[in-house]
C-alpha cells in the first residue's frame, strides 16, 4: 500500500505541475496531497471553498478516484450508457439497475471490483477495451477502472469544501414534487419546494454535496414490501385513485414514482456514506414512509423509507449492525413492525404519547419480540413536552442505548413535526431539540461508526417550522451550528 | 357480550389429591394464577388459588393453623376454597365485571350444571376492554363534551360523516350533571384537522387540561 506523503510545504523545495503529471507518476500521491494543501491554504485565506475543473484525457480512473465528476449530468448519463454498452457487448453478469444507481465517476470507479476484464494498451499507455494494431499489451482490471482507462476525455470538476468541518450530502429530486395530494392535505409537495428555496437562500447549495436518488431494484424493495402491496399501489396511482388504503394516504399519479423514488433516495444517501463520498446524508425525500408496514399504508406513508435504506445497507454494503432512531412526533409503527424481531436492527422512537396521538402505538411496553426482544426501545412524551422534556429523554434513554448497541450506520426519520409550531400534534418544542440531538447522533456516530449517518425526513407540516427546523439539522450536520454540548441542558 | 365466547376454554386444572407443590409448579408452568378444582367429568369442586398457595405455605413455615400431623405434604383439598362463586355462560360480562370488584377475586370457573367448561378472569375482561375501546387499534382519541340530549350524540355523528374520517369506537358517558363525554377514536393522522372542523361547529373538544384534575 503507497501512503500519501503530507505535501512538503517549505518553499522552494519541490515544485508539482498539475499538467505535467504523466501516466507512469500518477499513483505518487502528488496531486493528493496538493488538494489537501489548497484545502488548508485557501480556508486560512478565508475561501469557503474552491472548484478545481480539467479536461481529463490521461489519469480518468485516478481523477474519479479523486472525486472528480463529470461536469455536467448529460456527460454523466452518456458513460453510464457506455458502461452498459460495454457489459452488453462482453455479455457480462451485471444487472441494469447496477449501472442505473451510479451517480458520480468515483462510484464508477469502484465498480464491480470483482469482475475482471481485458483491456489494451499501446506503446503511448493509453488504453482501449479492443485489441487492435497499437493496443496489443493485455491486462486485465476491475470492470469500473477498466471501463475509466478506456473511456473518451471528459470534462470533469471537483470541489473542495474548506468551511463545513464534516461533508453532508442532500439527496433531493424535483420528481418528490410528482407526489400530490388533494387541496388542504398536510403533505403538500409545497414542504419540499420551500425547503428547497430555503436551501438555495441560505447559500446551503454551494457546501452540500448533491446525490441524485434513483429507482431502486424491484427485489431490494421486497425485502421491506409485500410485492401484491406494491403492485396495487401501482395499480392505484396509475388509474387515477385520489387515495390509497385509507384517505389520509392522498395520491395522484406520480405518487408511486416519487414513492419509489424516496426509497431509492436513502440508498443513494447509503451509497455516498460507504463510498466517503459524504460523511453523512440528509434526504430531503417525500412522500415519508415511517408508518409504512409490510402491506400497509398509512400516515401519509406508502414505501417504508429508512427500513429500504437499512435492508439495502445490510444487503449491498454487509453492514450488521444498523440503529434507527425516530424523533418524528407520532411513532414510527410501520418501521418498529418490520424490525421487531430482528435483533441486529435497534429501533428507537421519541414521540407524543400514543393516548394522545396517532397512530396510538409505541407505549413503553412494546420493546420487541423474539430474538429481537429488548432491540425496540420507544420513549413517549406527554403531551406539551418541549425542548428541556426532549433533550432529557434523549440523554437519559436514547444517548446509552446507541452506547449500548456499538451500530455501524444510524439512521434517521427525522420528522420536524414536534416543534410547537406544527399543528399536527402537541409537543412543543424548537429548533434547539433538533440541533442538539443532531450534534449528540453525529458525535455517537464519531465514536462507533466513522460518523456514518443517513437522514432521512418524514413528517413536519407547518413550512416555516419544518424549514426552519430542518436547516438547522443540516447545517449541524455539516457541523457548523452551536457550541460543543455533551450534556442535557438543565 | 356473553361470557361464553369471551371466557378461556383451554383450561390447566388440579384434582383435589394433588400435592401443593404439584399446584404450584402447574401455576409456574403456565404463568397464572388460580387452577380450578375438578373430579372425574370435570366435576368441579374448588378452586385454588398462588394466594391459597402462599397463605399455607407461610402457615406451614409460622405454625399459624395446625396442619395436623408434619412432614406430611398438603393436598390441594385441604387449602381449596370450595364456597365458589361462578358463572355459567349465558351470563354477561357485566356480570362477571360486577363479581369480580365487588368480591375482590380474580377468577370465575364457568360451569354448566356442576361441570366446568371455562374460566374468566380479570385479565380476560381487560383484554375485553381493549379491543371494544381499539385501544390498541391505529387511530387517536377525541373527546367531545356534549349537552345530554341525543339529538347532540347524532349532530356530533352527522359532523363526523361529514369528514369522511374512520371513526374506530365510540363510547358515550355521563358527564356532569347535564352532559355526555363522547370519546371519539378516530383513524387519521391528521387530527388536528378534525378537532378544528368540529369546533368550527360548535363542538366543545376536550383540551388535555380537562382531563388532568379529578379521577
Amino acid at each position: 500500500m503507497f501512503r500519501f506523503l503530507p505535501f512538503p510545504r517549505r518553499p522552494g523545495h519541490r515544485i508539482v505541475y498539475i499538467e505535467g503529471i504523466s501516466l507512469s507518476a500518477q499513483s505518487t500521491g502528488y496531486a493528493s496531497s496538493l488538494f489537501r494543501h489548497y484545502e488548508r491554504f485557501f480556508h486560512d485565506l478565508g475561501f469557503h471553498r474552491f472548484r478545481l475543473k480539467a479536461s481529463l484525457s490521461v489519469g480518468k480512473y485516478y481523477w474519479a478516484k479523486e472525486g472528480f465528476d463529470c461536469a455536467d449530468r448529460k456527460q454523466f448519463g452518456e458513460m453510464r450508457e457506455n458502461l452498459q454498452a460495454l457489459v452488453r457487448g462482453l455479455h457480462l453478469p451485471v444487472e441494469e439497475q447496477e449501472i442505473r444507481r451510479l451517480n458520480h465517476a468515483s462510484t464508477v470507479a469502484a465498480f464491480r471490483r470483482d469482475l475482471l476484464i481485458p483491456v489494451y494498451r499501446n506503446p503511448d499507455g493509453y488504453y482501449a477495451t479492443v485489441r487492435d494494431a497499437s493496443h496489443t499489451e493485455e491486462f486485465r482490471f476491475p470492470l469500473g477502472k477498466a471501463f475509466l482507462l478506456c473511456s473518451d476525455p471528459w470534462d470533469g470538476y471537483k470541489v473542495i469544501y474548506t468551511d463545513t468541518p464534516r461533508r453532508t450530502g442532500l439527496v433531493w429530486s424535483e420528481r418528490f414534487l410528482d407526489h400530490e395530494t388533494r387541496p388542504g392535505h398536510p403533505e403538500s409537495p409545497k414542504r419540499m419546494e420551500a425547503l428547497l428555496a430555503a436551501i438555495r437562500e441560505e447559500g446551503l447549495r454551494e457546501s452540500l454535496i448533491f446525490l441524485e436518488p434513483y429507482i431502486p431494484a424491484m427485489e431490494s424493495l421486497h425485502a421491506v414490501h409485500d410485492p401484491a402491496y406494491l403492485e396495487s399501489f401501482r395499480e392505484a396511482a396509475s388509474r387515477g385513485d385520489r387515495h390509497f388504503a385509507v384517505r389520509d394516504c392522498a395520491i395522484s399519479e406520480g405518487s408511486y414514482g416519487a414513492a419509489l423514488l424516496a426509497a431509492g433516495g436513502v440508498m443513494a444517501g447509503i451509497d455516498a456514506v460507504f463510498s466517503d463520498r459524504s460523511d453523512n446524508v440528509f434526504c430531503a425525500v417525500r412522500p415519508p414512509g415511517h408508518h409504512a408496514g409490510r402491506s400497509s399504508a398509512m400516515g401519509f406513508c406508502f414505501v417504508n423509507n429508512v427500513a429500504a435504506g437499512a435492508r439495502y445497507a445490510r444487503s449491498a454494503y454487509g453492514v450488521e449492525r444498523i440503529y434507527i432512531l425516530d424523533w418524528d412526533v407520532h411513532h414510527g409503527n410501520g418501521t418498529q413492525a418490520l424490525f421487531e424481531e430482528d435483533p441486529l436492527t435497534f429501533f428507537c422512537s421519541l414521540h407524543e404519547h400514543p393516548s394522545f396521538c396517532y397512530p396510538g402505538t409505541g407505549r413503553r411496553l412494546e420493546r420487541g419480540k423474539g430474538p429481537g426482544l429488548g432491540g425496540t426501545l420507544n420513549v413517549p412524551l406527554a403531551p406539551h413536552a418541549g425542548d428541556r422534556e426532549m433533550i432529557e429523554a434523549f440523554e437519559r434513554e436514547v444517548v446509552p442505548s446507541i452506547d449500548a448497541f456499538r451500530p455501524e450506520l444510524i439512521l434517521l426519520s427525522a420528522g420536524f413535526d414536534a416543534h410547537r409550531d406544527d399543528p399536527i400534534a402537541g409537543l412543543e418544542c424548537t429548533e434547539d431539540a433538533y440541533i442538539h440531538m443532531t450534534r449528540r447522533v453525529l458525535e455517537l456516530a464519531d465514536r462507533h461508526c466513522e460518523g456514518r449517518v443517513v437522514s432521512v425526513l418524514e413528517g413536519g407540516y407547518r413550512t416555516e417550522s419544518l424549514v426552519s427546523s430542518a436547516i438547522a439539522h443540516i447545517k449541524t450536520l455539516q457541523g457548523r451550528e452551536g457550541s460543543p454540548c455533551s450534556s442535557a441542558r438543565g | 357480550m356473553f361470557v361464553g365466547p369471551r371466557m378461556k376454554r383451554d383450561l390447566v386444572t388440579v384434582t383435589p389429591g394433588a400435592t401443593l407443590e404439584a399446584a404450584a409448579r402447574l401455576l409456574t408452568a403456565h404463568r397464572i394464577h388460580h387452577l380450578p378444582v375438578v373430579e372425574e367429568g370435570n366435576r368441579l369442586v374448588g378452586i385454588v388459588s398462588d394466594t391459597d398457595l402462599r397463605r399455607a405455605t407461610l402457615d406451614g413455615m409460622f405454625g399459624g393453623a395446625d396442619s395436623g400431623d408434619s412432614g406430611r405434604p398438603l393436598r390441594v383439598e385441604e387449602i381449596m376454597t370450595r364456597e365458589l362463586v361462578t358463572l355459567s355462560p349465558g351470563d354477561t360480562l357485566d356480570d362477571a365485571m360486577l363479581v369480580l370488584s365487588r368480591q375482590r377475586i380474580g377468577a370465575l370457573p364457568v360451569v354448566e350444571g356442576d361441570r366446568l367448561v371455562g374460566i374468566v378472569t380479570k385479565a380476560d375482561i381487560l383484554t375485553a376492554l381493549l379491543s371494544t375501546l381499539d385501544i390498541e387499534g391505529l387511530g387517536v382519541r377525541i373527546e367531545v363534551v356534549l349537552r345530554r340530549d341525543v339529538k347532540e350524540v347524532a349532530r356530533l355523528a352527522a359532523a363526523l360523516a361529514d369528514q369522511d374520517v374512520e371513526v374506530r369506537s365510540l363510547v358515550l358517558a355521563l358527564h356532569g350533571a347535564d352532559g355526555y363525554a363522547a370519546f371519539v377514536r378516530v383513524a387519521t393522522i391528521d387530527v388536528a384537522s378534525v378537532r378544528d372542523r368540529l369546533r368550527g361547529k360548535g363542538f366543545a373538544v376536550g383540551e388535555l387540561s380537562d382531563f388532568y384534575e379529578g379521577g
